[in-house]
């Protein structure tokens, strides 16, 4: 390869990189800004925005709804997403069956999250379901659950299955064979199922905005209701926060699964 | 250890017209090492799945020591198996593995690793305990699958090919390590591969199967030495088959008159083979039974030559002998041992 094709190259990759990074980076330095006004460049260095914004009820007690509500619909969400992946992969069908199975419970993931809330809201409502805390939990299982699923999907059907019959000759139950081995082999890719579905939720608007009710209200929907009256750089000291904790859950994930193996399927 | 018997096995296979396993009856001996050998899809490791538990057979019945355990589940077999993928659990340590089977049967923590330490030391393995199975090279993995299949002390261990992802040469070691393993501990095993010299070295009985079917059962002597099938013959690496005629006391093939072989036992019709190994080329007629015919090719091999010989009747034998300076286009007459030449019903 000529050399200026390889320079060329580089600077595509560099180009695009900047493109995708620039506006984290900008949020990142607007929130150390010591101005009264999201500006750039900033106007001196302070960390004022991120006490102001952890100061802030209405960003504290959200942030707490959606860390508790994510954990919640993650610990509702794994369990069926695996139990849901074990029986498309093994479920005696025809593969008919099996392929629309997959993508019905997998279509969480394609429809747009404004659709599954209208569609939730609508339903939710018609069978009588008012509580903010119940319709927002069923809300981000359903986000969830396609997650886990991906990644147990995956998992499951590049699992070879003489693991299984070894446990069973050397003595295991049906249940020990699960406890023991294939759960225990699946279970990097139910976590990285479950921490994508964790972040998912937690970031989650589209689905939320249909849920909520005045008393009850999740981070990201604080933060756009808050810009709506306000403009100050508290917003960028809380979107970096989310940042970081979003950056801290995609580590985690390429620390324990890897995101290609993930993303690549 | 134990005896397992094998009665009118069959096992078919939903969505297949032929089955896998068909009317199959056997005796692995106690302490014998017993090969079934045959080409991918001959059902023999069908038979071996269904002797492990994991596939239950349609007919027949399964004995282990005089004792029915068709319907009894693998898990209470007490079998040892190693699996061609070796299915080694990848999330334990060396130890761990071996001592699963161990635990699964409740055995207290200071007896299970003293058991697994032996075992492990059976397959000189000792000091790579703690490591995970993605962390050993291929002969390791293999070692390792075969202490666990050895520490639960099985009443027999089964081999499902555990040496076809094997290179050449480490397979050969193997294959001597699980002779000596085997022998050592007074073994009753039962061991699958389409490797005939695999078979011929391991075993103590060998059981051909095609189709199905046992095509022939015998120690690796009389399957090798007086296969009783074309389809044996073949598999055994036999060649040049000609069409022969047998009466009471001779045969006869290509106008020649021979002794009838002992190991014969057809009527009228059958086939001669001859081992291309045992035949000899020369440009005079020698003594005793010979072919003539006209030297087609001679292919140099190093150890050995190929010489491709047509004779009158048009039909072509090759035989495979040092170098002796014949060429193609001369007259030649071949001879064979009397160990070369093999006859069987047609």
């Amino acid at each position: 390869m000529s050399p200026y094709f390889t320079l060329f190259r580089r600077a595509g990759t560099a180009a695009l990189f900047a493109f995708l990074l620039a506006p984290l980076v900008a949020v990142i330095i607007v929130s150390v800004n010591a101005g009264a006004t999201p500006k750039f460049p900033p106007e001196g260095f302070s960390l004022r925005w991120y006490g102001a914004a952890l100061a802030n009820p209405a960003f504290t007690g959200s942030a707490l709804t959606s860390l508790v509500l994510a954990a919640l619909a993650t610990a509702i969400g794994t369990p069926l997403g695996v139990a849901a992946a074990f029986g498309i992969a093994r479920g005696k069908m025809p593969s008919g069956l099996r392929g629309l199975l997959e993508a019905t419970f997998l279509s969480p993931l394609i429809v747009p999250g404004i659709v599954i809330g209208v569609a939730l809201l609508v339903t939710l409502s018609t069978a009588g379901l008012r509580d903010a805390w119940l319709r927002l939990t069923l809300g981000h299982v359903l986000l969830v659950v396609p997650y886990v699923i991906r990644t147990s999907l995956a998992a499951l059907q590049s699992f070879d299955p003489s693991l299984e019959e070894a446990a069973h000759t050397l003595g295991a139950s049906r249940a020990k064979i699960l406890t023991r081995v294939t759960l225990p082999v699946l279970k990097p890719a139910i976590f990285a199922g479950a921490a994508f579905g964790f972040i998912i939720s937690f970031d989650d608007a589209a689905v939320s905005i249909f849920l909520i009710d005045s008393s009850t209200s999740t981070l990201p929907l604080a933060i756009m209701s808050y810009m709506q009256y306000n403009f100050d750089p508290s917003i960028a000291a809380i979107s970096s926060m989310l940042i970081a904790i979003t950056l801290a859950g995609a580590l985690f994930i390429e620390r324990v699964f890897g995101l290609k193996k993930f993303l690549g399927n | 250890m134990a005896q397992v018997t094998l009665s009118r096995i069959t096992k078919r296979y939903p969505g297949s017209d032929t089955p896998a396993v068909d009317d199959v009856s056997m005796t692995i001996p106690k302490g014998s090492f017993t090969t079934l050998l045959g080409p991918s899809g001959c059902g023999k490791s069908s038979t071996l799945r269904i002797v492990a538990g994991l596939s239950k057979p349609d007919f027949g019945t399964l004995q282990m020591d005089g004792r029915d355990i068709t319907h009894l589940s693998a898990a209470k077999r007490n079998i040892g198996m190693v699996f061609q993928s070796l299915a080694l659990f990848p999330h334990m340590t060396v130890a761990q593995n071996v001592a699963f089977g161990l635990e699964m049967r409740g055995m207290g923590r200071s007896e299970r690793e003293a058991k697994v330490a032996r075992a492990l030391d059976i397959v000189e393995l000792g000091h790579l305990a703690a490591r995970h199975p993605h962390q050993l090279s291929g002969g390791q993995q293999q070692r390792v699958a075969l202490a666990r299949a050895l520490v639960v002390e099985p009443s027999i261990l089964i081999l499902d090919e555990p040496f076809s992802a094997l290179d050449r040469k480490l397979r050969e070691t193997m294959q001597i390590e699980l002779y000596r393993i085997t022998r050592e501990l007074g073994i009753t095993a039962m061991f699958v591969t389409h490797d005939q010299e695999e078979a011929l070295t391991l075993s103590d009985s060998i059981v051909v199967m095609n189709q199905g079917r046992i095509e022939q059962q015998g120690t690796p002597r009389e399957i090798y030495g007086a296969p009783r099938t074309r389809f044996t013959a073949e598999f055994m690496g036999l060649s040049n088959f000609l069409p022969a005629r047998c009466s009471s006391g001779a045969l006869s093939f290509e106008g020649l008159t021979t002794a009838r072989p002992e190991t014969l036992e057809a009527e009228g019709d059958c086939t001669v083979a001859l081992r291309p190994e045992g035949l000899s080329l020369s440009s005079t007629r020698p003594e005793g039974a010979a072919l003539k015919g006209h030297l087609a090719e001679a292919i140099y091999q190093g150890a050995s030559t190929a010489y491709t010989l047509d004779l009158p009747s048009g039909r072509r034998i090759t035989a495979r002998t040092p170098d002796c300076g014949l060429q193609p286009g001369q007259e030649a007459w071949v001879s064979w041992t009397p160990g070369a030449l093999h006859a069987f019903a047609a």
